[in-house]
């Protein structure tokens, strides 16, 4: 990416951050473009690079937009004009927010619509692997109740096969006290 | 068990941050790439203090500027 120095001393380097709402026709679009291009045409400016992002979401609404467009674009321009190209930015219509600023010396222009599909996709993957982690997690705890539970049941069995023979120790060892006693007392 | 970890604090020297910005040697800190200055901003999307993050005083203002620029485009937000 080209750095960025401006070719006379009267001019300086401006970058300008354009923001417009998404849903909009091609048409209006375009126009929208065509009409923020044109201002600074009309100041003298002389385009170095035009970097559009594309549709983005927004951190709040703005003017009821949740989602908007941005537009990057660099331009050589003699600072006296700058004032004027910012009022007539903001008295544009369709235009949501703009930034003019100075970037600094030696400064790269660096195409952010690349970068944040990288990003995204970096994020996306992510995201998937986190939800494979957890849904990992998820059948492990499954698969570990339901083992406690088949132990638990066994035990279950366990227990209720003594109880079920242990009254029938009980009632056989009645049986025998009572059939002794009867014979001690017949033998009484 | 006061004593125990009382003795390991004494221990352990204390480390010191580093900023992680100084690490790459930058220069600017660019509005647009928020996805970069998102983690420098706390759940209500407050500036984390340079305190926690252990940034330098230099890149701090440098990261001020930018999340400030970044707020007014909507990209970052003021308030969650």
């Amino acid at each position: 990416m080209p750095t960025l120095t401006p070719s006379t001393e009267d001019a300086l380097i401006y970058e300008c951050a354009v923001l417009y709402p998404y849903p909009l026709s091609q048409k209006e679009e375009q126009e929208i473009i065509k009409e923020v291009e044109k201002i600074f045409e009309d100041a003298g400016g002389k385009q170095i690079a035009k970097d559009s992002w594309g549709r983005r979401g927004l951190a709040y609404a703005i003017k009821g937009y949740t989602e908007g467009c941005y537009m990057i674009l660099y331009y050589e321009l003699a600072p006296a004009k700058v004032q004027e190209i910012d009022e007539a930015l903001r008295i544009l219509r369709g235009v949501l927010r703009h930034l003019i600023i100075k970037p600094p010396k030696g400064y790269e222009v660096v195409e952010y619509s690349e970068k944040y599909e990288a990003w995204r996709k970096e994020r996306s993957t992510e995201a998937e692997r986190r939800k494979e982690e957890r849904e990992q997690e998820l059948q492990h705890r499954v698969a570990e109740k339901a083992k406690r539970q088949a132990k638990r049941a066994q035990e279950e069995k366990k227990t209720t096969a003594a109880e079920v023979k242990k009254p029938m120790e009980e009632k056989k060892l009645t049986e025998q006290l009572e059939k002794i006693i009867s014979e001690d007392e017949f033998d009484l | 068990m006061k004593k125990n970890s009382s003795q390991q604090r004494q221990n352990t020297p204390p480390t010191k941050k580093r900023c992680s910005f100084c690490e790459k040697e930058a220069k600017y800190i660019d509005y647009k790439d928020y996805p970069l200055l998102k983690p420098y901003t706390d759940y209500f999307a407050n500036i984390r203090q340079r305190y926690y993050t252990g940034m330098c005083l230099k890149h701090q203002k440098m990261l001020k500027q930018a999340v400030e620029r970044a707020r007014f485009m909507g990209m970052l937000a003021y308030r969650k």
